[in-house]
């Protein structure tokens, strides 16, 4: 069983990745930096709960709090450049933030052992979850509930009218500032908020793992990021969670059974994937298609 | 109303505006023609502040307003219907027209809601059309779409960049109604067109903008119609006879007195 809640704290993690890429995205800007505002919550946090000791849950939200200030400041440069320029700016910004950590050395002792950050080495013996007696079905009890929280408040946002001018911006600009909208002001801000949601996200992973180091958080994971609210479709949230169901759930643990073809693969079906639904896994059609599965008998 | 000095726009090394003066009185329509590659969409978005001007002075009701951002100008009063529509294509129509309420974000939204009202009640075949994505929508629909949009943000200077760009003549007369019934209403607008002859029907007051410098201002009867579409589409270099009478030089043209 433990492996199942294992598997749903890795879906509930990715999403909270997804969600944050979701948020940027729908102002038109793709960004590779996510992996870094995630890596910022795994690691403050951690340090919020190992070295001073404090619980969870405000270790979560000052980590978060900071990788949304990071992720803020990372936004006004990203105000300048657009498109290919800002993917690869966004990149640099991502293995900035990770070689930060590579770099990163402060322990301290406690209770007889070393503990801390320790540069390439990593961050171990993140055991607040252990230590407290949390159970692997606790564990992912509690990341599913602020999983659902961020999605209900994402949801609500996508309907409201912040919502439209989130996608105004990502659908023109130039039309966006004709009729006043502050470009700086949704930009930045859209930016920070998928920090703050990265750094819950990676917050939350650091002490399911236990254990992080500067390489969790390379290219590889920010290309996650925005590949599940690609994949899923920007229609709405639910897209971005189908997408990680999809990945996490079904080709990476579904396939395992395929041994070394599981990664040959992945790339094909995702490749497939995207080809039946261009617009995403929750597009127009999939929605209409599961409306008529609930209502098939009101129209004959 | 708005007035713009002696204001200089480059992209570059090229030249777009070189010193524009022009002036818009309140409660008029004001119509800027000229030839393709003039300078108007540019001046459109200098005093829109998405362009910065490389010098000149851009006064509107008394403030100086030069180089300030999109969203404060919009703040101040005015508003762009910009070029080719640019409505927001996989936004449906509703969406659309709160997109436009951006300055009233933090307010009640039961506020924006008569708004929208009040914009589907002159524009009945929007209200139709709500739910439908604004690129779904023909481009006369489009081209109110984008009218209304602007009108969200409660302008008192509305201006229009090429409002009848490939639309058809039905459409067109259409559009110009609107212009009109918006301009009775109490909205001041200001008005690119290639479309002179329909331009000078509304006007109360028309500048030519040739090669980045106003060349003639005056009120619609001043020159011949003739000569105005002669200039406005192919620009002064391209006139064979010039009217004896109504040409001078750029700058000895009738001025507006005010």
């Amino acid at each position: 069983m433990d492996f199942f809640f294992g598997l749903l704290q890795i879906i509930g993690v990715h999403t909270l990745l997804g969600l944050s890429a979701y948020v940027v995205l729908q102002t038109g800007q793709v960004t590779l930096a996510q992996a870094g505002f995630f890596s910022i919550g795994a690691y403050v946090s951690a340090m919020l709960t190992v070295l001073a000791g404090w619980h969870i849950i405000p270790a979560l939200l000052v980590s978060a709090t900071l990788a949304g200030i990071v992720a803020g400041i990372v936004g006004f440069p990203a105000l300048r450049i657009k498109g290919l320029m800002l993917v690869v700016a966004t990149i640099a910004f991502g293995e900035f933030i990770r070689l930060f950590w590579f770099n990163f050395d402060y322990q301290i002792e406690k209770k007889g052992i070393v503990v801390g950050p320790q540069g390439g080495e990593g961050f171990k013996q993140i055991r607040f979850f252990p230590e407290n007696g949390w159970s692997t079905l606790d564990v992912a009890i509690f990341i599913w509930v602020i999983v659902a929280l961020v999605m209900l408040a994402l949801w609500w946002t996508d309907r409201s009218r912040a919502g439209a001018v989130l996608r105004a911006v990502g659908e023109d600009e130039l039309a966006a500032q004709s009729v006043g909208v502050n470009l700086t002001a949704v930009k930045v801000g859209a930016f920070a908020a998928g920090g703050f949601i990265a750094g819950i996200g990676g917050a939350i992973y650091a002490h399911y793992t236990t254990h992080i180091e500067h390489l969790n958080f390379g290219v590889m994971l920010a290309t996650f990021a925005i590949a599940y609210p690609i994949l899923g479709g920007l229609r709405n949230v639910f897209g971005t969670l189908v997408a990680v169901i999809f990945i996490q759930g079904f080709l990476v643990e579904g396939l395992r059974f395929m041994g070394d073809w599981r990664n040959l693969l992945f790339g094909a079906l995702i490749v497939l994937a995207m080809n039946i639904q261009p617009r995403g896994l929750i597009d127009e059609r999939s929605v209409k298609l599961v409306r008529g599965l609930f209502t098939r008998d009101t129209r004959n | 109303m708005l007035e713009v000095s002696d204001v200089a726009v480059s992209y570059g090394n090229i030249e777009a505006l070189r010193g524009v003066e022009l002036s818009v009185e309140e409660g008029g329509i004001t119509c800027l023609l000229g030839p393709n590659g003039a300078g108007k969409t540019t001046l459109m978005m200098t005093i829109a502040g998405i362009l910065r001007p490389r010098r000149g002075r851009i006064r509107f009701l008394d403030r100086d307003i030069t180089g300030m951002r999109p969203s404060g100008v919009v703040k101040r009063g005015i508003a762009l219907v910009p070029e080719n529509r640019l409505v927001f294509p996989a936004m449906n129509v509703h969406e659309n027209l709160i997109a436009g309420a951006y300055l009233r974000l933090g307010k009640r939204k039961a506020q924006v809601q008569r708004d929208v009202d009040h914009v589907f009640e002159r524009f009945p075949r929007l209200q139709e059309r709500s739910k439908q994505l604004a690129g779904t929508l023909s481009g006369g629909e489009q081209q109110m779409l984008a009218v209304a949009r602007a009108l969200m943000a409660r302008p008192r200077l509305l201006m229009m960049d090429e409002p009848s760009l490939g639309l058809a003549p039905l459409i067109v007369e259409e559009i110009f109604r609107i212009i009109s019934d918006l301009n009775a209403d109490g909205t001041t607008i200001f008005l690119v067109e290639q479309n002179a002859h329909m331009a000078l029907q509304v006007a109360d007051h028309f500048f030519l903008l040739e090669q980045g410098q106003v060349s003639f201002s005056g009120k619609p009867g001043q020159l011949s119609e003739h000569e105005v579409i002669q200039r406005a589409y192919l620009g002064k270099s391209a006139q064979h006879d010039p009217p004896a009478g109504d040409r001078g030089r750029p700058d000895g043209t009738t001025h507006p007195s005010g």
